[in-house]
C-alpha cells in the first residue's frame, strides 16, 4: 500500500517550508489543506511548498495550493513553490498556475525570492 | 496481458488501491513515468467527479476501468452507470486568471484532455464511456 502523503515542516529562513512526500490527489490535498489552514492560523506569512517528493498531482491539489495562496495574499503574505518534477509542472503549466504561483527551482531560490 | 480491468466502488477510499494496482501493472509493462501519470490523472478526476456527481441513489455502485499500454500507446476508459453526463460537454475553466479569481470547476477534465492526444465519450448501453488516449514515441 502507498503510504498517505506526509509533510515536514522546517522554519529557514523567514519561511515555513512544507516538504511533502507522496501524492497530491483527493486525500493528500485534505491533508494540505488542513497543514496550511493551520500554518495561516498561527501567523505564518511565507509558505515554501517543496514538490520535491511529489509524485502525482491532481485538480484537488491545485485547489488545495490555490486556497492558502489567496488567503496569504490577501493579507500581505505569500505562498511559493520549488522543485517540480515534470509531469507536475506540466499540470501547473495546464492549470495556468504557473502564470500565478511562483515556482522556484530549490528550496534556497525560494527562501531567497523574499529577502 | 497489456490490459488491466479494475472494478472501483463508489467511495474515495476505493481510489488509491486501484490505481497502486494500475501504477504496478503499467510499470511492469515499461511505460514510461508519464504514462503512469496520465493514467493515475485519469482515473483520479474521472471517478473522483462521478462518485461525487455521478449517482442519483445512495446504492453501491462500481466504476470500471481498464488501462492498456500496447505499442506505445496508452488507453484508459472509464465506465460508470450513473445519469448521462458528457464530461467533455462542460466548458474549460479560464486559466489564464490570476489565482486570486480562480473557479477550478472543471479543471479536472481539462487537464486530461489536455494531457491526453484524444479523449472520447459515448453513452452505451446505460453506461457513461470516457476513453483517453496517448501515445508516448519511444525516445522520450
Amino acid at each position: 500500500m502507498t503510504p498517505p502523503m506526509k509533510i515536514d515542516e522546517r522554519h529557514e529562513g523567514g519561511a515555513l517550508v512544507l516538504k511533502i512526500e507522496g501524492r497530491l490527489d483527493h486525500d493528500g490535498a485534505r491533508v494540505f489543506e488542513e497543514c496550511t489552514s493551520r500554518a495561516i492560523a498561527a501567523g505564518e506569512k511565507f509558505l515554501v511548498a517543496d514538490f520535491g517528493g511529489v509524485d502525482f498531482l491532481a485538480s484537488m491539489g491545485i485547489r488545495a495550493l490555490i486556497k492558502p495562496y489567496q488567503t496569504l495574499a490577501q493579507s500581505g503574505g505569500r505562498l511559493v513553490v520549488a522543485n517540480l518534477g515534470d509531469s507536475v509542472r506540466e499540470v501547473f503549466k495546464i492549470a495556468g498556475i504557473d502564470q500565478a504561483v511562483p515556482i522556484f527551482d530549490s528550496v534556497e531560490a525560494a527562501i531567497a525570492s523574499q529577502a | 496481458m497489456s490490459k488491466l480491468d479494475l472494478q472501483i466502488e463508489n467511495n474515495f477510499a476505493a481510489i488509491a488501491p486501484a490505481s497502486e494496482r494500475m501504477r504496478a501493472h503499467l510499470e511492469s509493462l515499461g511505460a514510461p513515468a508519464a504514462a503512469v501519470f496520465l493514467a493515475d490523472l485519469v482515473i483520479e478526476e474521472l471517478v473522483t467527479n462521478t462518485i461525487k456527481y455521478g449517482y442519483d441513489d445512495t446504492n453501491a455502485h462500481c466504476v470500471h476501468v481498464s488501462v492498456d499500454f500496447s505499442d506505445g500507446t496508452l488507453t484508459v476508459e472509464v465506465r460508470d452507470d450513473g445519469h448521462e453526463f458528457n464530461p467533455l460537454s462542460r466548458e474549460s475553466p479560464d486559466v489564464t486568471l490570476p489565482a486570486e479569481q480562480r473557479d477550478i470547476g472543471g479543471l479536472g477534465i481539462h487537464l486530461v484532455c489536455q494531457m491526453s492526444d484524444d479523449v472520447r465519450y459515448e453513452r452505451r448501453d446505460g453506461w457513461n464511456v470516457v476513453i483517453a488516449t496517448k501515445r508516448f514515441p519511444e525516445d522520450q
